[in-house]
Order: C-alpha cells, then sequence, then structure tokens
C-alpha cells in the first residue's frame, strides 16, 4: 500500500472519520500489520496534545460502580451460558465432559475474541451440584498452566490452592489460584485424563505442602482439540 | 524540564498498571481508573451529546481496556495515548449510532485552542503542544476547522460536509491533505 496512502487511512483512523466498515478493516489489519500498527500509533501521539485541551472533567462516582457491576456480569454470563449448557448434557456424562472442554474454548474464545494459541488440554473444574468454578488449560508447549475463575473469589482469608491429583502418589500443589486469571508455570506433566483439584487453605497456601482444607472444585483434563 | 519528568513518571506508572491489568489484577484496575478517568472523561465528554452517553461511553472505554491491555505495547505507544485512542472511540461509537446528532453548530474553531492552550499540569507534553499548535496554526481555516471539529469533537465526514459545504469525497481528500502536511510540518518522523 502506498506511503501516503496508508498514512492517510491511519491519520483519519485516529482522527475519527473513517466509516464503519473502513475502521473494522484498519483494526483488523492492525493485528496483522506492525507497519499500520505503528503509523496509528504515531499520529495518536502527534495529537494527544489536542487531547490534553479537554483537561479534567471527573466523572460521576455512579461511573465506577457501573463499570464494576458489568465487569462482574459480564463474568456472570460466562457462567450462565456454561451451567445451562452442562445442565443439556447432564445425561450422558462422557458427552458432558466432551462438551464442557468444548464450552470452555468456546467461553476463553469469547472472552479474548481468539482461541488461545499452543492450549493442549483443558479442563472445567466444578462444584459438587456441576456449578463451574474455574477454567484451566495446559499448554504444553510453552509448559504453563492458565487457570480463570468463572464463580466466587476465595473469602478473604483464605486462599484457592490448585492441585495435580495423580491416579497413585501423593498430589502435588501447583500453586495458589486468587486471581481471576492466573498463567503459572507447570513443572509436573499433565495428561488428558488426569484430574485437578482446588482446596481451600489458610491465605497463601497450605503450609504442609498437603491439602490441609476441604476439596471444593475438581475437573478433569480433557484434550483441547 | 519538570513537566516532562512527571509526564515520564506517570507513563511508566500507568505501563506498570497495565501489565498488571493484562494479568487481571483487580487492584491495578482500580487504580488505573482513579487515576485516568477524569482525562478520559474530559475527553469523552467533548464528544458525546449528553452526560449520559458520556458514562456509558467512559465505562464501555474501560472495559476494553480491561480486555485488551494484554495487547498494549509500551515500544508503540505512550499508555495514555493508548487508552485516550480507546476512550475517543468508544465516544464517536456512540454518537454514531445515534444517527443524527444535534450537531454543535455554534462550536467556534478558535474556542477550541482559545487560552485553554491548556495548563502545564495536563499537558502531557509541553514541547509537542506547542509544536502541534504551530502547525495547525499555519493551515488553512477551513482546514484547520475539520480537523479540530473531528479529533476533538468526533465529526464524521458527512457532518464535516454539511458545515463547509464540500461533498463528502472532498472532504475525505481534504482531510488526508491536512493530516499529510501536518505531518511535514511536525518533522515527518
Amino acid at each position: 500500500m502506498a506511503d501516503d496512502e496508508l498514512e492517510g487511512l491511519a491519520g483519519e483512523y485516529v482522527l475519527g472519520t473513517l466509516d464503519a466498515s473502513e475502521r473494522n478493516e484498519v483494526e483488523a489489519r492492525m493485528h496483522r500489520e506492525p507497519v499500520l500498527a505503528a503509523a496509528v500509533a504515531k499520529w495518536a501521539e502527534r495529537l494527544q496534545p489536542l487531547a490534553d485541551l479537554a483537561g479534567e472533567t471527573e466523572p460521576p462516582a455512579t461511573a465506577w460502580s457501573g463499570l464494576a457491576s458489568r465487569l462482574s456480569a459480564e463474568l456472570g454470563d460466562r457462567v450462565v451460558r456454561l451451567r445451562r449448557s452442562v445442565r443439556r448434557w447432564r445425561f450422558a456424562t462422557a458427552a458432558a465432559l466432551f462438551a464442557a472442554s468444548i464450552l470452555a474454548i468456546v467461553i476463553i474464545g469469547e472472552r479474548q475474541g481468539e482461541p488461545e494459541p499452543g492450549a493442549s488440554y483443558v479442563a472445567i473444574l466444578g462444584g459438587q451440584g456441576g456449578e463451574p468454578a474455574f477454567v484451566a488449560s495446559v499448554d504444553t508447549e510453552a509448559r504453563t498452566i492458565r487457570l480463570r475463575r468463572v464463580g466466587q473469589a476465595p473469602p478473604p482469608d483464605r486462599s484457592f490452592e490448585l492441585w495435580q491429583v495423580p491416579a497413585s502418589g501423593p498430589t502435588v500443589s501447583l500453586g495458589t489460584a486468587d486471581a481471576i486469571s492466573d498463567l503459572k508455570p507447570l513443572n509436573v506433566a499433565l495428561k488428558p485424563g488426569e484430574l485437578l483439584a482446588i482446596s481451600v487453605e489458610p491465605k497463601g497456601g497450605s503450609p504442609t505442602g498437603k491439602a490441609t482444607g476441604p476439596v471444593v472444585f475438581t475437573g478433569t483434563l480433557l484434550p483441547a482439540e | 524540564m519538570a513537566e516532562k519528568a512527571d509526564a515520564d513518571m506517570r507513563a511508566r506508572e500507568f505501563a506498570a498498571l497495565l501489565a498488571d491489568v493484562a494479568q487481571r489484577k483487580e487492584a491495578a484496575f482500580r487504580r488505573l481508573y482513579d487515576r485516568s478517568s477524569a482525562k478520559l472523561f474530559a475527553v469523552i465528554r467533548r464528544i458525546t451529546v449528553s452526560e449520559a452517553a458520556a458514562e456509558e461511553a467512559l465505562q464501555e472505554a474501560f472495559l476494553r481496556i480491561w480486555d485488551h491491555a494484554d495487547r498494549f505495547d509500551p515500544a508503540l505507544a505512550s499508555p495514555m495515548t493508548w487508552m485516550t485512542t480507546i476512550a475517543r472511540h468508544t465516544a464517536i461509537d456512540s454518537i454514531r449510532r445515534g444517527g443524527e446528532r444535534i450537531a454543535s453548530t455554534a462550536v467556534a474553531i478558535d474556542e477550541l485552542l482559545a487560552d485553554r492552550l491548556a495548563a502545564p499540569e495536563v499537558v502531557s507534553d509541553v514541547l509537542a503542544s506547542r509544536e502541534l499548535r504551530r502547525c495547525i496554526d499555519g493551515m488553512e481555516a477551513d482546514r484547520r476547522g475539520m480537523v479540530l471539529l473531528a479529533y476533538c469533537h468526533g465529526w464524521s465526514r458527512e457532518e464535516l460536509s454539511r458545515r463547509f459545504d464540500r461533498p463528502v469525497a472532498t472532504v475525505k481528500t481534504l482531510l488526508r491533505r491536512s493530516l499529510i502536511s501536518l505531518k511535514e510540518c511536525l518533522g515527518g518522523g
């Protein structure tokens, strides 16, 4: 694309004068074309002093409370969708587990806009009633496990702790899981069919290296494909 | 100079907060909101028609910041510029959705540049601000008007076409030519 044309497109994008389809095109291309992304960033910097002219205006207090509830509503929607789908497939456990793993990918995808690259296995960890609490995805290439919380946060004086539960031998701690999203390095090999569990521990995790509190969520690892 | 040092410090603080937000740390998100929402709300308010629309656009902007914090690249842009771009686009989305909006035809272009050549404490970069002011002052009146109404008030090509009595295609051409000459005036870098 001719230089001037790229600059014009990037500049009008920043000005805000592109029509809807032109703007969607630029936003899509920015991910693939570093030159376009850089041009847009440069235009934004060039014109930023005009934004400064607006000064500062305190937003109303309701702006934050509205934002906070929209954030938890979005997270809640994900749980409701998953719950409904899990109920529908509850009759066949094998089908339910398989469908749940697809839903996990769909939900992660919806949040980010694209599937998690390199995810090899996923698990939905839920309670006894089947309500989902965490979604885990293991990337065997990067040797990481990502945990996303879709349920309630742990009580303020407690931590959730994640455990590998092998078929035989002791459970292995994979660390605490208190944030809404956690990316952890993985020092153990995890395989499909293995069980993950989450227990409630004192703040900071179990002091003994073994679960000291109740196991509240479990889930089985399934291949992502 | 003092303002530049302050601006650099704030950029570093925001970059660190954005990195934490990408890790889903809610406390960092709250702090980022506390530190930046007044600037972003002012930018949004200047574009939207109503106070209510501004509030909603501010929430939408911060939801997008939450969602895309992992995409912020400090090598490409400063944090405030990145967030401002998001905020302006949510405000523009809001007015474009609303169809025919009450175009503030009474806005005098000169108002925008008037003695509100921003108090130093809100200007990210005083030098950049002076440079841009010089280049904008050097523009032909209609072109200057188009650029300022578009950037500051979110006017569309159609609205500019009506205000300046030119076909939409001409507006597009004039905007692009104005942008190119601004870029050259600022040093082309």
